[in-house]
């Protein structure tokens, strides 16, 4: 139930990404995200304060690892929601990983922002590849009769991409059907091994205008496209997401310009994530600001018509939730 | 829905249950005649029988298609003054009482206290069990731990197999006849009782015939009169369908629902056994009449369709033999189970689906009535269709059908030692009872409250509602060095309770066989003429009497929080604990707190809580599974409440769960309401940790938004929930499929409210007829919703 995808956070001011990052520095594509950033970092800044902390890790919890000094072999969760339903096919447990390189405006999930989680009191856990697994794999039994399995979401998973790709594995392994629900914009090469081992690629378009795009996200488009490019001419099962969000890319425009794009591609199932109110709470319990204060959800009608419009150009639309 | 149909549901619906002195006048006057004294018990019994159907006033509704009531009119409710005879108080109760009341008139009051009571008063049922029961079976009894089924009512479950559909009663009275025949007095020490037993099961197959008789009289009469030639037509032909059954087998689909309906009317006026009495397996038994004259065009599917909805009439014009005290607070609600068994598997193992299984789910939605109650056996060689066309009936919100796993129902009773023919032509009846329909007289005997036990246990058996030393001392938990040692004398406790509960069944079984046959209801159950012997004595194939678990999530989770927080990590001492429940949690806010939200809780598929549910389950199942019962069966457990539950909840105090005293308990097997926090997957794999098929039935309710089942692919989810759940052999799930703004809504506004109806525990129930505790139990119930 994420509108949107990610964002890898940078670094603000002084901050180092590597004083905070479970992952080494040098496993992120820090150079392009720190090219895009730097053209709007003041707005962003002051919007999404990075919090960096690790005091609300919960050791308690079923799965959950002791707290420890985080290695390529663990990553960080925030949230696990069974029985998930619209990412992907069938009944699936949809792994929340923290960290994103994009600050999307309507972001679900702002607590996944920073690696560590924000200090919200999150159930920011700590797992291994195999603890996650086998966590998620409780559910086995409904995944096996609908055809589901386990998504990993975020955030950007691939903001944890050791750990990610690593989980991966372990689900070819054990014949568990994984997708993987990614902003595109993460490194080719972590995103190219991932689809690789995903069964499925949940790719999240927001905005053709690379100008527009930074102005929403904190970052422009560039390499998500150049990245769904890539997938396209790779074998991956690839199923387009595309969250609708009034005032900012719902406009014709836009929606021309995505099926203009991806008419140029193999992919033809798109879902649609009409733009919801759910994370006000959030935003207002994080302390962050909300630049959707007062945006009203499009309306049933208005989702309609955008299907249609998908459906008549030979696309095969979802209405997601 | 025709206009008949149509009219005939509102007439049901209006009706207004209130009670009927007719049955009690007729027994009591046929108790005084000399024939009665000077006959048998069986005999006596068939006596009544036959007056009931030859005296009993006659209805016929505008346009009904089927008769037969068992009062003189719809809602009309008779009482059994032979099993319990109810006081000038008991009425006032029932006629003036808030929810579920029954009016009764200042005639029937009059009638009842002149006539009825002073004849039966110390000679019921229940007055002769109350004598017999010795005094820690009455402790116990008033105290909460368990209830008594029989007090007010005759022993349930009572599912008829395939016998009135391929015999009528002409035939079973040459069984009878060769039956009597073979008895040899030379041989058989028992033969005097069996021929007894015998002539009144002949006795009642002729009073049965009579009765259909005087129907077709009536109807005759009423053709006679009628100017409408449709109707006239239409009567003259009930008037032959009432000829032909139920004294000859039925050779039509209409023949064969009227010849279900007069046994039904006889079983109920008979007594008053629980869960009333049930078809079973309809979409089974109708079939071959359904196809044969389909076949022929004797029959549309419109017609075939207007018929059943007829019957469903039937049943809703018959709500539940009024109850008082205990038994209306375990039970308090105008359903009387019948439960409709459609679906499954053939005796041969094949898929069972059929073209009428669908029709009958068809009626089942378009009537949406409370009676009969329905649900849908699902195996794994069912089609998904049917668990789809299943989901689109459970999304209009009114809890029916039920959702129950044939495999593992058939598993439970070939474990229970029914051959595997008898078990696959069994199914559920009641709310979730396995059962070999028409070869099983399996009584329900009470409901037994797993977290008073735990109660009793925390206070070295003292009741702290009574001051009285109920259990035995197994000492002061603060003596207990491990969480074994606290286990153990919870165990200790159990096992005395349950004696105590199995030596009064025994008690009381043997006191109906032998003062309440029901040699009527005998005819119809296998093998109950060939052993010449009575239903209630023991005469069925298999003779099974259930204690039913109530609070497994509550005793669960209080487990859970002694094991944690007491003995793992040890940051709540006992002296704390003990404290705090003797206080209720006042002034305990931050521990209580902690109880809640950080102790493991059933029901989110946490290994930490959920270990001890098999435990649990184990130590009370293995006290019970096998012990003889008093008609040559065994007892089993089941595993659910009713509306038990929140009796047993007011009866119980402050738990380490953090239940406060007089708090409702956990219902069936689901969790603690409002403790699962992860989502309907979660709750499924704790409630499928303990092994369903060593029980005779579990209950899982689960609340669904609307919005789950919107679309198609919200129905995939719902089809492949049931079926994830029942892979792990599970036994039964149903659903609420109801908003919380809509329940707060009819809370808040009832009379705007008044057709909402909700699953409760095995039946649906109208919201606003649920009492204050039932409502908010529902509205707290988790809400799972899709992401």
């Amino acid at each position: 139930m994420r509108l949107t995808k990610p964002f890898l956070l940078l670094r603000l001011g002084s901050c180092r990404l590597e004083s905070f990052s479970p992952v080494p520095a040098e496993k992120l594509p820090v150079p392009h995200i720190l090219l895009t950033w730097n053209g709007l970092g003041g707005m962003l800044g002051a919007a999404f304060p990075m919090v960096v902390s690790t005091s609300s890790i919960v050791t308690s919890g079923p799965g959950a690892s002791v707290s420890k000094p985080s290695s390529l072999r663990t990553g960080r969760v925030f949230d696990i929601k069974r029985f998930s339903t619209h990412d992907g096919p069938g009944i699936r447990s949809t792994a929340f990983l923290t960290g994103c390189p994009l600050r999307c405006a309507w972001c679900h999930n702002p607590e996944a922002f920073v690696l560590h989680g924000l200090d919200d009191g999150a159930n920011v856990r700590e797992f291994t590849a195999d603890g996650l697994v086998r966590e998620l794999e409780r559910d086995l039994a409904y995944f096996d009769r609908s055809g589901g399995g386990v998504t990993l979401s975020g955030g950007e998973p691939l903001s944890q991409a050791a750990f990610v790709l690593e989980v991966l594995r372990k689900c070819r392994e054990r014949e568990l059907h994984a997708a993987l629900d990614t902003c595109g914009l993460v490194d080719t090469g972590n995103l190219a091994s991932a689809a690789r081992l995903a069964r499925l690629v949940l790719y999240d378009l927001k905005l053709m205008d690379p100008a527009r795009h930074a102005e929403w996200t904190g970052a422009d488009n560039r390499r998500i496209l150049d990245n769904l490019r890539m997938l396209d001419e790779s074998p991956a099962e690839v199923w387009i997401r595309l969250p609708l969000i009034p005032g900012a890319n719902d406009d014709d425009r836009n929606l021309d310009a995505v099926m203009e794009l991806l008419d140029g591609t193999r992919f033809r199932r798109i879902s649609i994530l009409p733009y919801h109110r759910i994370a006000a709470a959030k935003y207002q319990r994080l302390g962050l600001p909300n630049r959707m204060e007062g945006v009203e959800p499009p309306s049933p009608d208005r989702i309609e018509e955008i299907r249609a419009r998908f459906a008549a150009a030979g696309f095969d639309p979802h209405i997601g939730r | 829905m025709t206009p008949r149909i149509q009219a005939l549901r509102n007439a049901t619906l209006e009706a207004v249950p209130r009670i009927s002195i007719e049955r009690a006048r007729i027994v009591t006057a046929t108790a005084k005649s000399p024939e009665y004294l000077r006959a048998s018990v069986p005999m006596r019994r068939a006596l009544v029988f036959r007056a009931l159907m030859e005296e009993k006033s006659l209805y016929l509704g505008e346009g009904e298609l089927i008769v037969g009531e068992r009062g003189p009119a719809p809602a009309a409710v008779p009482t059994y003054p032979e099993v319990c005879v109810h006081t000038a108080e008991d009425f006032e109760v029932l006629d003036t009482r808030e929810k579920i009341p029954y009016r009764v008139d200042a005639e029937t009051r009059r009638l009842h206290l002149d006539d009825v009571r002073p004849f039966w008063s110390g000679q019921s049922q229940r007055e002769r069990m109350f004598r017999e029961l010795p005094p820690e079976w009455h402790d116990a009894y008033e105290a909460g731990v368990f209830t008594e089924f029989q007090e007010q009512r005759g022993p349930g479950h009572t599912v008829l197999g395939e016998t009135i559909y391929q015999k009528g009663m002409l035939d079973l009275k040459l069984e009878i006849r060769d039956a009597i025949a073979a008895l040899d007095f030379a041989t058989d020490p028992r033969a005097y009782d069996r021929r007894e037993q015998l002539r009144a099961m002949d006795l009642c197959a002729d009073a049965l015939i009579r009765h259909a008789q005087r129907h077709a009289e009536m109807l005759d009469q009423a053709a006679a009169s009628e100017a409408d030639a449709g109707r006239a037509a239409e009567l003259r032909t009930m008037a032959a369908v009432c000829r032909k059954v139920p004294a000859n087998a039925p050779e039509t689909f209409h023949e064969a629902l009227q010849y279900y309906w007069f046994v039904h009317i006889g079983v109920i006026t008979e007594l008053n056994p629980w869960d009333s009495f049930n078809p079973g397996r309809l979409d089974q038994h109708l079939w071959p009449f359904y196809q044969r004259e389909l076949e022929r065009g004797d029959l549309t599917e419109d017609g075939a369709r207007e018929l059943l909805q007829a019957f469903w009439v039937k049943f809703h014009n018959h709500p539940a033999p009024p109850k008082v005290g205990v038994t209306a607070q375990e039970s308090g609600t105008y359903t009387d189970f019948a439960l409709i068994n459609l679906g499954g598997v053939k005796p041969d193992g094949s898929d069972a689906v059929n073209d009428l299984t669908f029709l009958i789910l068809d009626v089942i939605e378009e009537m949406r009535l409370l009676q009969p109650s329905s649900m849908v056996q699902v195996s794994k060689k069912n089609p998904d269709r049917l668990l789809r066309r299943v989901g689109r009936i459970v999304k209009t919100g009114f809890g029916q059908p039920s959702i129950f796993n044939t495999d593992a129902v058939v598993q439970e009773l070939i474990r229970q030692g029914k051959s595997l023919e008898d078990a696959r032509r069994g199914g559920c009846s009641g709310c979730v009872e396995a059962g070999a329909f028409g070869r099983e007289a399996y009584f329900l005997s009470g409901y037994f409250n797993l977290p008073k036990v735990l109660d009793l246990t925390l206070h070295n058996g003292l009741d702290t509602r009574t001051g009285k030393q109920l259990g035995p001392q197994t000492g002061d938990p603060r003596g207990f060095a491990t969480f074994d040692d606290f286990f153990a004398a919870f165990e200790c406790q159990l096992r005395y309770f349950v004696d105590i509960k199995i030596r009064g069944n025994n008690l009381i079984e043997t006191m109906i066989a032998k003062y309440m046959p029901a040699p009527f209801l005998s005819l119809l159950i296998d093998d109950c003429i060939a052993n010449g012997r009575d239903y209630h004595e023991g005469g069925a194939r298999y003779n099974t009497t259930y204690i039913q678990g109530v609070g497994l999530g509550t005793v669960t989770d209080g487990f859970s929080a002694i094991l944690h927080r007491i003995y793992q990590n040890q940051d709540c001492p006992w002296d704390e604990m003990l404290a705090a429940l003797d206080a209720d949690f006042a002034g305990h806010e931050a521990l209580h707190h902690k109880l809640l939200e950080e102790t493991p809780k059933y029901g989110n598929d946490d290994d930490r809580a959920d270990a001890l549910v098999p435990r649990l389950f184990e130590a009370f199942w293995s006290m019970i599974d096998g012990r003889p019962n008093a008609r040559g069966g065994t007892h089993r457990v089941d595993m659910l409440p009713t509306t038990c539950h929140v009796y047993f909840g007011k009866v119980t105090g402050a738990l380490p769960d953090g239940k406060r005293r007089g708090e409702t308990v956990s219902e069936g097997i689901s969790p603690v309401q409002g403790a699962d926090r992860c989502g309907p997957t979660a709750v499924l794999n704790s409630a499928a940790k303990f092994d369903h098929i060593k029980t005779g039935g579990t209950l899982l309710n689960q609340k669904l938004t609307p919005q789950l089942l919107a679309d198609d692919q919200g129905l995939d989810h719902f089809t492949h929930l049931v079926r994830g759940y029942f892979s792990k052999d599970a036994h039964h799930i149903q659903f609420n499929v109801v908003t919380r703004e809509t329940l707060l809504a009819a809370l808040a506004e009832p009379q705007k409210h008044r057709d909402l109806i909700v699953r409760v525990a095995g039946y649906s129930d109208y919201f606003v007829n649920l009492t204050p505790e039932l409502q908010q139990e529902i509205i707290r119930r988790t809400e799972q919703e899709a992401f």
